[in-house]
């Protein structure tokens, strides 16, 4: 093969070679191409140039010849009886028989002779014999091999099983082995060889040493031969009436000539003759089998074809126990998703349960290292790169957001931003567990450290002959080293299954817990309303009595006061205000309770006028004669229940005005703050204030800071605001200082969630449940 | 001649209470007691105990909600679906202030309802206010002729 002086020579030059149409086949056979007449006999339209020598007979007397003329009359009989007779059509290829015919004057010669179809034409193959086989011979052989191949159990037995049989019945050299993995890299599984030619046993073959339409050719045809790799070819001639037809295709022929750069390979090999024997499961190319010799060597068709039975028994063989393994290896993943499953199910946390058996988690995908990634957290178990650089992967994994299930063996092609990983997890298995959160479990791979043996330098050397640039295979073939860098063992479909498989047991996991969750939830937010219904008709209940108190201590006073002593009267009073003082307790609780059953009624409202008019009340009912000055800053139009923000500001302006009683110059000031998610809005005033620790307890239904003397009120003002704000997904807090004045702010979310037509009640005290969101 | 006031309440304290109220507001009005909803039913309609009673109706009826046999609301009901009471003002006097209560005694159309305030002084007030709006400052509603007019301010 050459190629023009601009051309780029690179390894996939040899792919685009049409080696199926050389034009020429091998010297050691010849070749008629045979038109059927309408008179129904058989003429040559195509010929190999070398059959003139074969036959004695000038090409121009075969070439348009009938075949009867060219040949006895009994093979042209076992051809019509193969070929030409109904449903033997199909491109396989037929033994026909074999013939005696004439070489070189008087001397004659054994050919056996093999047929196929190609369209309209019939290839007849002649191929030169040296020596027979019996039929019987051959069948003994076939059927001690299957016997002794049925207790094999082993991949490497089997393979040297056949290797071994095979060269026992062709007497190669060198018979090997080896298997192609995925990316088309063979690795040679068994050898049997005389010392003529060396060991290549466990060596790796790069996958550009079978080029892509070979590979394709060697699943069509199942043998090849070279009986000598020095052969000449014999150009394939035509009848002048085939001259535009197209060349002819010998993808199914036993002669056909190889490619130049394949002899070259051969010769660099020190190997002079040459066989392979496809290995074929389920339609791909999943090995060869080889052999070579350092002479010319002949195999005779049959012995051949016996060779193709035992590779094909043997592939069969290995399928079974590929399938078989595969089986009990699914089988082993199914009791290791199982525990699983029970550590995860018997943990509090899920989590916790995967955590605690890095063994099996490894198992999983038969990794080296894993991780469990929740949010900004992580466990990495086994051997795995930094926490760093797995939070880094984790991170690209989730912005990726396409696929809950990702496996690379080459980390730098997907995802090179992170160097680490490039060694230490060249090889990541990863699973998302959700969408919305980030909860991810990965698995790593380190790269291949250890060196592989090539049985050839992978960069094909160029070569110059007569200006033209030249392409051929390694000259050297002497073992050669390489660091696969950056990969590391490929994930198996299995592997890759497995991890979809557990993705499905865990999230089915979570699902439950989170089922559990919201049940737990319902059953608190059913007891949480008992309660509140208990405490709203305790106190509703409490009122009666308290009025009938006070009336009675009332009527009391007003009637009989003249029959009364002095301590009588005041006792009298003071039982009283008492009962009122009870009566307000119960009216601010039952008020308190109020806010969390009522449905909110969100609206659009400007806080600045709502926030006026309260302190307009606040000055008609609390402020007296008291001057306070009060200054309402900016505030934002918001969504929220008009009603309850009402009393919000309420109880905080009242508070202020309160709490400022003792001071000469009071200050109220009513000021909003607007964050990117938030409004904040603040009351300040330069009051009493408070201690800062107990800022906590400001909230509480009933917490007083200071006494019941000092400042008068239920305690339950602030925990009415807490609790109206978080019914709006705000937050409150407090800050003060005692005789510093006090801040309470409270915030309400820029984008109000709740809809506007109102929500359930909630329940404060208990949050929401706070179930996974996961995209299952 | 003055129309009374049917006071309809179950519980002695707080009859007592509402009494004395009246009693100090200086009302002429007499005050007609029914001690649950079915007894206050007798005495509008004339029937059981109040067969053969003079006629003719309260000037108001101070109703609270939680009554035996017959309850406040239902009572409420009943007035409002006769022809000869479906015009009498009727307040609503009761502990509760659940919005439920609220919601279901105007929609039966009370005139009013009223909160009992603890306090013993704002209670008075109240029972002082109304007994003197109803039975004094408010006019009766015509005899039903033309249009419709349910007695609410």
């Amino acid at each position: 093969m050459s190629l023009g002086d601009t051309a780029t020579v690179d390894l996939t030059n040899c792919d685009r070679e049409p080696i199926h149409i050389p034009g020429s086949i091998q010297s050691h056979g010849f070749l008629l191409g045979l038109k059927l007449q309408p008179d129904g006999r058989l003429h040559v339209v195509t010929a190999s140039e070398n059959a003139a020598q074969y036959l004695s007979l000038p090409l121009d007397r075969i070439l348009d010849a009938e075949l009867n003329n060219l040949v006895e009359h009994d093979l042209v009989e076992a051809l019509h009886k193969g070929l030409l007779s109904e449903g033997s059509a199909g491109d396989f290829v037929r033994f026909i028989g074999t013939a005696r015919l004439p070489v070189s004057g008087s001397q004659r010669h054994d050919f056996q002779i093999v047929g196929h179809r190609l369209a309209e034409l019939f290839i007849l193959e002649f191929e030169r014999t040296e020596h027979s086989v019996s039929q019987a011979e051959l069948n003994a052989v076939l059927s001690n091999f299957v016997g002794s191949i049925e207790e094999l159990d082993d991949r490497t037995a089997l393979c040297q099983a056949v290797t071994s049989q095979i060269r026992a019945l062709t007497g190669f050299d060198r018979i090997m082995l080896y298997q192609f993995d995925e990316e088309g890299h063979g690795t040679v599984l068994a050898e049997d060889r005389n010392d003529k030619l060396p060991s290549y046993l466990g060596l790796h073959f790069p996958a550009t040493d079978i080029p892509q339409q070979a590979r394709a050719l060697y699943v069509l045809n199942r043998i090849r031969i070279i009986p000598d790799v020095d052969y000449e070819p014999s150009p394939l001639l035509s009848v002048p009436e085939m001259k535009d037809a197209p060349p002819l295709d010998l993808s199914l022929s036993i002669l056909r000539s190889v490619s130049p750069i394949h002899r070259e390979y051969m010769r660099n090999m020190g190997t002079v003759s040459s066989m392979s024997i496809s290995l074929v499961t389920e339609g791909r190319l999943w090995g060869l089998i080889s052999g070579h010799h350092h002479e010319p060597r002949t195999v005779p068709y049959l012995v051949r074809s016996a060779s193709e039975v035992l590779s094909r028994i043997t592939t069969s063989h290995l399928l079974a126990l590929h399938r078989s393994s595969q089986m009990a290896h699914a089988i082993r993943l199914k009791s290791v998703h199982g525990q699983l499953l029970s550590f995860m199910a018997a943990g509090e946390n899920y989590i916790d349960g995967l955590a605690r058996h890095p063994v099996e988690l490894l198992a999983v995908t038969g990794a080296q290292g894993a991780a469990i990634v929740v949010g900004e957290r992580c466990i990495l178990l086994g051997k795995t790169p930094s926490q760093q650089a797995v939070l880094a992967f984790a991170q690209w994994f989730s912005k990726r957001g396409r696929e809950d299930v990702f496996a690379t063996n080459q980390i730098e092609l997907e995802c090179g931003e992170v160097e680490e990983l490039r060694t230490e997890a060249s090889g990541i298995l990863a699973i998302s567990l959700s969408q919305v959160h980030r909860m991810q479990i990965l698995w790593f791979r380190p790269e291949i450290l250890q060196t592989v043996q090539w049985a050839g330098e992978p960069a094909k050397s160029e070569e110059f002959v007569n200006g033209v640039r030249q392409i051929h295979p390694r000259n050297s073939f002497s073992s050669w080293k390489e660091i696969v860098r950056g990969k590391s063992l490929a994930w198996t479909s299995v592997e890759i299954e497995s991890a979809r498989e557990f993705r499905s047991i865990v999230l089915e996991i979570v699902l439950k817990r989170a089922e559990e969750l919201a049940e737990m939830a319902s059953e608190l937010e059913s007891s949480n309303r008992e309660l509140e219904a208990f405490s709203y008709s305790v106190s509703h209940d409490l009122r009666a009595p308290f009025r009938h108190i006070s009336g009675f201590a009332e009527l009391l006073l007003e009637n009989e006061a003249s029959r009364l002593s002095d301590t009588g009267r005041r006792h009298l009073a003071t039982i009283a205000q008492s009962a009122q003082f009870a009566g307000l307790l119960v009216d601010s609780l039952l008020n308190f309770s109020r806010i969390s059953r009522t449905q909110l009624e969100i609206h659009s409202m400007a806080m600045k006028p709502l926030v006026e008019d309260v302190w307009r009340d606040v000055v008609q009912q609390e402020i007296g004669e008291r001057q306070v000055e009060m200054v309402i800053g900016d505030l934002p139009v918001v969504e929220a229940d008009l009603n309850l923000l009402r009393q919000v500001w309420r109880n905080l302006i009242s508070n202020a005005v309160k709490y400022t009683r003792p001071c000469d110059h009071a200050r109220i000031e009513v000021s909003c703050e607007q964050t990117p998610d938030e409004y904040v809005f603040a009351v300040r005033d330069n009051g009493v204030g408070f201690e800062g620790e107990y800022a906590h307890k400001l909230f509480g239904a009933f917490q007083r800071l200071h006494r019941m003397e000092e400042f008068e009120g239920t305690g339950i003002g602030l925990a009415n605001v807490r609790r109206i704000i978080a019914r709006h997904n705000g937050r409150t807090w407090a800050t003060g200082e005692v005789g510093k004045g006090a801040v309470i702010s409270f915030s309400l979310p820029a984008v109000q969630s709740i809809s506007r037509r109102g929500s359930v009640p909630d329940s404060e005290g208990t949050e929401a449940p706070q179930t996974p969101k996961l995209d299952a | 001649m003055l129309k009374p006031i049917l006071l309809v309440e179950d519980n002695p304290n707080d009859l007592e209470l509402s009494l004395a109220a009246l009693a100090k507001s200086g009302l002429a009005n007499d005050v007609i007691v029914a001690r649950d909803g079915a007894e206050a039913r007798d005495y509008l309609f004339c029937t059981g105990v109040y067969a053969g009673r003079p006629a003719g109706l309260p000037a108001v009826v101070l109703l609270d909600l939680k009554l035996p046999k017959v309850d406040g609301l239902e009572l409420l009901h009943i007035i409002r679906n006769s022809p000869e009471t479906n015009r009498l003002p009727v307040v609503i006097l009761t502990s509760s202030r659940e919005e439920s209560d609220v919601a279901s005694g105007y929609r039966l159309g009370s005139n009013a309802y009223v909160v009992k305030p603890v306090e013993f002084s704002a209670f008075f007030k109240a029972i002082q206010d109304l007994g003197i709006f109803w039975a004094v400052l408010n006019e009766p509603p015509p005899v039903p002729r033309g249009k419709p007019n349910n007695g609410q301010q």
